[in-house]
């Protein structure tokens, strides 16, 4: 029985994997040519991208607890749906963090990788959707951050860059303090975590856990950047003061929650 | 530091001032910093650091550096050559 399931789960991740492909695709050819044949300007076009994602990737998240690779466990998740001009920080343990988040926020902004950008399954969605390419100046990065925030986007950081190695503690980067302190923009914290590990760095989509994942995801209170540094500091002490708060208020959070699970 | 002076800096004096900025505005670990150190590599400036870095250079030498010459920058020997170009110029 455990290897039945264990073989319906591996079946139906690779299922997963390949209709997220094929969906990005799909959105691709049929759904941004309707979207721009709508009424409306770049920026409602913009929003019904962004919204048609969030509902895709929310059947995406229903399709995988239905099937039984993952169960989802949220607290506080009406506070990600409702954030305007928010900059949305998380920690990144898994692939389908992205998509969890987005799958309960009707309005997103992210950042997304150059090659996704660029690529012939989803690239055509990402930038219908006004994600913000990562292949340019890291000036003009945090300028093109703070401008969607300053438009009322919420948008989402992943302060580590990448996927948290496992194992190792978190290292932030400092972008995501250089956004918030390029704006008056409240932070929200998002504390994921996953358990048993999966979908983790540097890991194939068919090295499945051996039960259902159990994934959690958990709004915190905002903050804003006078919460976690002395004020008036010079800019390049200021960045750096923030990240390394930033990553302390993180693993503490983590830690909480962490034994909050057990 | 007044102008004559600075035109006056020999290459170790404009080494110790580019530690000094180093060490205050970018809390770089004061030992690290060695002519053979890479910037962005061994002490961890990223490149909103480094125009940073050049605003600062300027002030202290009172010359315009041009973006292009410094993103070529990458160790602190590169840096100290630039100023001393800078400041023959």
């Amino acid at each position: 029985m455990r290897k039945l399931n264990y073989v319906w789960r591996l079946l139906m991740t690779g299922v997963a994997f390949s209709l997220f492909s094929i969906g990005g695709l799909m959105i691709t050819l049929l759904a941004c040519p309707v979207i721009r044949l709508l009424p409306g300007d770049a920026n409602r076009r913009r929003e019904r991208t962004q919204w048609l994602i969030h509902k895709l990737f929310g059947v995406f998240v229903g399709f995988m607890c239905t099937v039984g690779i993952m169960r989802l466990h949220l607290k506080n998740a009406d506070a990600l749906a409702e954030a305007r001009g928010a900059l949305v920080l998380a920690n990144h343990p898994t692939l389908i963090d992205v998509v969890v988040m987005i799958s309960l926020m009707p309005r997103s902004d992210c950042v997304v990788k150059g090659a996704l950008w660029n690529s012939p399954f989803l690239g055509g969605v990402v930038r219908a959707a006004g994600y913000i390419s990562n292949a340019k100046s890291s000036e003009e990065l945090v300028e093109s951050c703070v401008d969607a925030l300053q438009q009322g986007g919420a948008l989402v950081i992943f302060p580590e860059g990448t996927r948290t190695q496992p194992g190792a503690p978190m290292r932030f980067l400092r972008g995501a303090a250089h956004i918030a302190l390029g704006c008056e923009q409240p932070i929200l914290p998002v504390v994921l975590s996953c358990d048993p590990p999966t979908l983790s760095k540097g890991r194939p989509w068919y090295d499945i856990p051996p039960r259902r994942f159990e994934y959690r995801l958990e709004v915190k209170s905002p903050l804003s950047v006078s919460d976690l540094i002395e004020p008036d500091l010079p800019g390049t002490l200021a960045v750096r003061r923030l990240t390394v708060a930033l990553e302390n208020h993180f693993a503490l959070e983590l830690a909480a929650c962490g034994q909050s699970a057990h | 530091m007044k102008m004559e002076n600075i035109m006056a800096l020999s290459n170790e004096a404009i080494f110790d001032e580019l530690k000094k900025i180093l060490v205050e505005s970018f809390e770089t670990p004061e030992e690290q910093i060695t002519l053979e150190a890479n910037l962005y590599e061994d002490l961890d400036l990223d490149s909103i650091d480094a125009v940073d870095l050049a605003v600062k250079l300027q002030t202290l030498t009172g010359k315009r550096i041009k973006a292009d010459e410094f993103k070529a920058v990458r160790t602190v020997a590169d840096v100290v050559r630039a100023v001393r170009s800078l400041l023959d110029s």
